[in-house]
């Protein structure tokens, strides 16, 4: 099939599930009432769930979705590595520690992710400096973000150890995934930062292209280890973004990449705006999911992607044995 | 192509975006004042309890899933950790109460920026501030002299079940692994000072502390009391490797009724403080006999 009709179909089949997102939840409204409802003004019941709760919640879901998986490219790109992602360079862990200390002191829900974010990017900053030290390879990027989240894990679970046992499930829930805490005016400026560091990582589509063949080679062909460092930070930056403010989503930056590469090749000029829109979806797909299986009870997001992903790569290992690439 | 912005740079501008993401994010303090209040959607056990303690049951329109025994089907809105908003505004309430002790885990402010008109009622750290709250949910529901009266009686019970004389040492468990005991700033610590107990466990600042077997035999209390079915086996075997706990030596470790420490209602205080005072008693009475 011609890439652009492949890409035609994608989009409308993203446009019809975003409907469909919108439409389900604990109360289903029909799509053809929508624009009705929409237009109905503030007073029903129907507006307001749409308005304030349903909306942000999925133009969340996608903005969180589209930079996990951009950064999940990024990162299998600079680390030459297909199981790498976002959360390889101790993100989540960072993130999980200060999402932890702040939920532990109960702090509003603006310092839990700032706190979250401070965390994330001192986790990134640490596995940067190691592996700076080991000339920036990928497997020491890689070794140190394990070390660290092991480390950085103890550290959450050492914190639940002394918190009182409401706050402890606030913070498992925060380890869950939650978008369900949705904010125009926060998704919407996200949207914004997340926008630019995508188009930053656009901008470096042939680097990512080249890296992939090797070390050597890319350095003969003009990419420099100034290159590296900025992808690494824009991947992680992206990351640290969206973990700070909806929680550990995991296996998107992870299994949507996959599948759009096998969709649409490993060109970057195609994969990242591709992976961009796949993970919008993939998320929006699962928190949806989440909110519809069994109601009025709310499965975090991070969950069923954590189910669609481990999924995933079972049937991969099983099909493709040991030859998998 | 070299983007001429140094890795030191970048963390910065994200730090800077992320604030920016937050600058005038400040939805502002709510006030919701509930008028001719007719349906009520409750988010705590307790305060649900309350509720058909106040004869105003029918007035629930929704409750979590854990939620006390009730004579009509309510629906249900969700769990206690994370009730689902949609469904509530769905139900159409007047008025939506929380309690700060379930608050930290419902993202409370999803209700009011949906809209509804939600309260929030106060910690339960004693008697008198589950009172406290019992006299605003009656204020609110529009049964405030039916509040006052019960908490009359309620007062006047628990002044005749209240045991002043502090005779033995307790300490106080709710989960066996790890060993969680109720500390004296706790809600159960409260009890079971109003019980007539010394509890062994001081206050330290954390309500329900993970103990070592080796603490509980250092402080060595006459009696022990655990909401874990099975308590006595499990001190028995606790300290068969570690001889000298008395309450196992002495037969004094008893099961208690979670039932009423699960609720923070004036009715369960009462009935949890009855509870633990007659057995306390016993156990005084047992040791007066056995010297």
């Amino acid at each position: 099939m011609k890439t652009g009709i492949k890409i035609l179909l994608f989009t409308a089949a993203a446009c019809g599930i975003f409907v469909l997102c919108v439409s389900a939840g604990s109360v289903f409204i029909s799509p053809f009432r929508i624009p009705e409802i929409l237009s109905g003004g503030a007073g029903s019941v129907e507006y307001r769930i749409l308005v304030d709760l349903r909306i942000p919640r999925i133009l969340m879901a996608l903005v969180v979705g589209a930079s996990l998986s951009v950064s999940g490219v990024v990162f299998q790109a600079v680390l030459k590595n297909p199981l790498a992602d976002p959360y390889t360079t101790g993100v989540s862990g960072g993130a999980a520690v200060g999402a932890t200390v702040a939920i532990a002191f109960s702090m509003s829900y603006f310092l839990v992710a700032l706190l979250a974010f401070g965390g994330s990017l001192c986790a990134v900053s640490f596995v940067y400096a190691v592996s700076r030290y080991r000339g920036l390879s990928g497997t020491a990027l890689v070794l140190a973000g394990i070390a660290l989240s092991v480390l950085l894990s103890s550290a959450v679970l050492l914190v639940f150890a002394f918190s009182r046992a409401d706050y402890v499930h606030k913070a498992l829930l925060w380890l869950m995934g939650d978008l369900s805490i949705a904010k125009y005016a926060v998704v919407m400026r996200m949207a914004v930062v997340s926008l630019l560091l995508t188009g930053l990582g656009f901008l470096y589509r042939r680097h990512l292209n080249i890296i992939s063949f090797g070390d050597e080679f890319a350095h003969g062909l003009g990419v420099s280890r100034g290159d590296i460092v900025n992808l690494f930070w824009i991947a992680s930056l992206l990351a640290a973004i969206s973990v700070s403010l909806a929680g550990v989503i995991g296996f998107v930056g992870l299994l949507v990449p996959h599948v759009i590469r096998f969709m649409f090749g490993p060109d970057h000029s195609r994969l990242i705006p591709a992976s961009a829109l796949g993970g919008a979806v993939f998320l929006m797909g699962a928190d949806t999911l989440g909110r519809v299986l069994v109601p009025p009870y709310d499965i975090p997001a991070g969950i069923i992607t954590g189910f669609a992903g481990g999924l995933f790569f079972l049937v991969l290992v099983i099909r493709k044995g040991g030859a998998y690439t | 192509m070299r983007i001429q912005w140094h890795a030191v740079i970048a963390p910065l501008v994200a730090a800077a975006a992320l604030i920016i993401i937050y600058t005038g994010d400040d939805d502002g303090e709510q006030v919701c004042v509930p008028r001719n209040v007719r349906r009520v959607v409750s988010l705590s056990p307790s305060v649900t309890r309350e509720i058909i303690d106040l004869g105003a049951e029918e007035m629930l329109a929704g409750v979590t899933s854990y939620h006390p025994p009730m004579k009509k089907k309510v629906p249900v809105v969700g769990t206690i950790l994370h009730p689902n908003v949609e469904t509530i505004l769905s139900l159409g309430p007047d008025l939506v109460l929380y309690s700060e002790e379930d608050s930290a885990v419902q993202h409370a402010e999803r209700l009011a920026a949906a809209g509804l008109c939600a309260v929030s009622l106060g910690r339960n750290r004693n008697f008198e501030e589950i009172c406290a709250n019992y006299l605003r949910i009656a204020e609110l529901i529009g049964a405030r002299d039916a509040g006052r009266e019960k908490i009359s009686r309620y007062r006047a019970l628990l002044n005749v079940a209240r045991v002043t004389e502090k005779r033995c040492t307790v300490a106080v468990f709710i989960a066996h692994t790890p060993l969680v005991a109720a500390s004296e700033g706790s809600f159960v610590g409260e009890i079971i000072a109003d019980s007539g107990g010394i509890n062994v466990v001081k206050d330290t600042g954390i309500g329900y502390p993970i103990l070592s077997a080796e603490f509980l035999i250092a402080v060595n209390p006459d009696v022990i009391l655990s909401i874990m079915p099975g308590a006595a086996e499990f001190f028995l075997s606790l300290s068969g490797s570690a001889p000298g706990l008395r309450a196992t030596e002495k037969g004094q470790v008893y099961t208690i009724n979670e039932r009423h420490l699960a609720y923070y209602t004036p009715g369960d205080y009462i009935a949890a403080v009855r509870e633990i005072a007659a057995l306390l008693k016993k156990v005084v009475k047992q040791d007066e006999n056995r010297n």
